[in-house]
C-alpha cells in the first residue's frame, strides 16, 4: 500500500495525534513519579479515555489507549520486559469495561472510572501470573482492587472538576 | 440513549454504590483469607517458570540466585524470607519486605524470578 501523493493532512488526523500525545504525556509524567508500591498510580490517562468514550468516539479511544501504552513502554525501555504485555492487556480490558459500564447507562462517572481502574490493575496482575504460570496471591489481588477503587474515584473527581478546563467545549471534530 | 455526546451522571448513583460495596466486600474477604493463612516451612524459587531452588525456612541462611538481570541475594531469618540485593531499577522486591505465610510471594518482574512460600493446603491438594 502506498501513501497517496495528493493526501492532505486533515482535521481527523490531527485529532488522533492530539489525543495520543495528550494521553502519552499524562502517562509519561505519571511514570516518572517514583512510587512506593507497584499499583499506586493514578492512571490519569484514563481521564482522556473517559472523555473520548463520553463523546462516543469509541474507535479513537481504543487507538489512543493502545498507542499511549506503546509510547510509554518505548520511552521507558519496558517494551522487552513483561511490563509491556501487562500494560497492553490492562489498557485493553480497562477500555472494554469502561465502554460496557458507560453503555449500561446506570453508572455515574464514579462507577465507570472505578471499574476502569480496578480492571486495569487486576488484569495486569493476572497477565503477570499467566506469564509466570502461577496464581496471584490473595493479598496482591485485594490490594490491586482496593487501589483501583481509590484511584478510579480520584480520577472521576478530577474529571468532573477539570473537564471544562482541560477539554475544549466544542465537540471533537 | 441520545446520539452524540452523552455524559453520565456526576453524582453517585445506586448502581455505583452497589458496585463499590461489592468490591469492598471482595477486598475484605481476600485480605482476611490472606492474613489468616498458616506460616510456611519451605520457599520455592522459580526462574522463567522453572523451579530452581527450595529454601528451608527453619535455617537462617543467605542464598544467591541468578536472575535475568543479575544476582539476587535472599536471606532467611526466624522463618521469614526477604530479598536484600537485586540489580533491577525499582527494587520493588526489596520493599516487599518479609514473607512467611503460605501462599505469599515475591515477584521480581525484571529478573523473571518468583519466590513462593509453600503452604500446607497446597501440598495437601497436590498429594491428594
Amino acid at each position: 500500500m502506498r501513501f497517496p501523493d495528493n493526501y492532505k493532512v486533515g482535521k481527523d488526523d490531527l485529532t488522533v495525534l492530539y489525543y495520543i500525545l495528550l494521553a502519552s504525556l499524562v502517562g509519561v509524567i505519571e511514570s516518572a513519579i517514583p512510587k512506593p508500591i507497584p499499583f499506586l498510580r493514578l492512571g490519569a490517562a484514563n481521564i482522556v479515555i473517559m472523555h473520548l468514550i463520553f463523546n462516543k468516539r469509541y474507535k479513537l479511544a481504543l487507538v489512543t489507549t493502545l498507542m499511549k501504552t506503546a509510547v510509554a513502554s518505548l520511552l521507558f525501555g519496558r517494551i522487552i520486559t513483561p511490563m509491556f504485555p501487562m500494560g497492553m492487556a490492562g489498557a485493553l480490558f480497562s477500555y472494554t469495561v469502561m465502554l460496557l459500564f458507560y453503555r449500561a447507562g446506570i453508572f455515574s462517572v464514579y462507577g465507570i472510572s472505578m471499574a476502569g481502574g480496578i480492571v486495569h490493575n487486576v488484569i495486569q496482575l493476572l497477565t503477570l501470573s499467566f506469564l509466570l504460570w502461577t496464581v496471584p496471591s490473595m493479598n496482591l489481588l485485594s490490594l490491586a482492587i482496593l487501589l483501583g477503587l481509590i484511584t478510579g474515584g480520584v480520577n472521576a473527581l478530577i474529571y468532573i472538576r477539570l473537564k471544562d478546563k482541560i477539554f475544549p467545549d466544542t465537540p471533537i471534530p | 440513549m441520545p446520539l452524540g455526546k452523552w455524559e453520565p451522571d456526576q453524582r453517585l448513583r445506586a448502581a455505583d454504590l452497589i458496585f463499590i460495596i461489592l468490591m469492598v466486600t471482595i477486598v475484605l474477604f481476600m485480605f482476611y483469607r490472606g492474613i489468616t493463612a498458616d506460616t510456611g516451612r519451605y520457599a520455592l524459587v522459580y526462574f522463567r517458570n522453572e523451579h530452581i531452588l527450595k529454601i528451608d525456612l527453619s535455617k537462617n541462611k543467605y542464598y544467591t540466585v541468578k536472575g535475568a538481570l543479575g544476582d539476587l541475594r535472599i536471606t532467611v531469618n526466624d522463618g521469614k524470607l526477604r530479598i536484600i540485593e537485586t540489580e533491577c531499577r525499582d527494587k520493588i522486591c526489596i520493599h516487599r519486605g518479609d514473607i512467611f505465610r503460605a501462599g505469599e510471594r515475591i515477584i521480581c518482574v525484571p529478573n523473571e524470578i518468583l519466590i513462593r512460600i509453600d503452604g500446607k493446603g497446597e501440598v495437601d491438594a497436590i498429594s491428594g
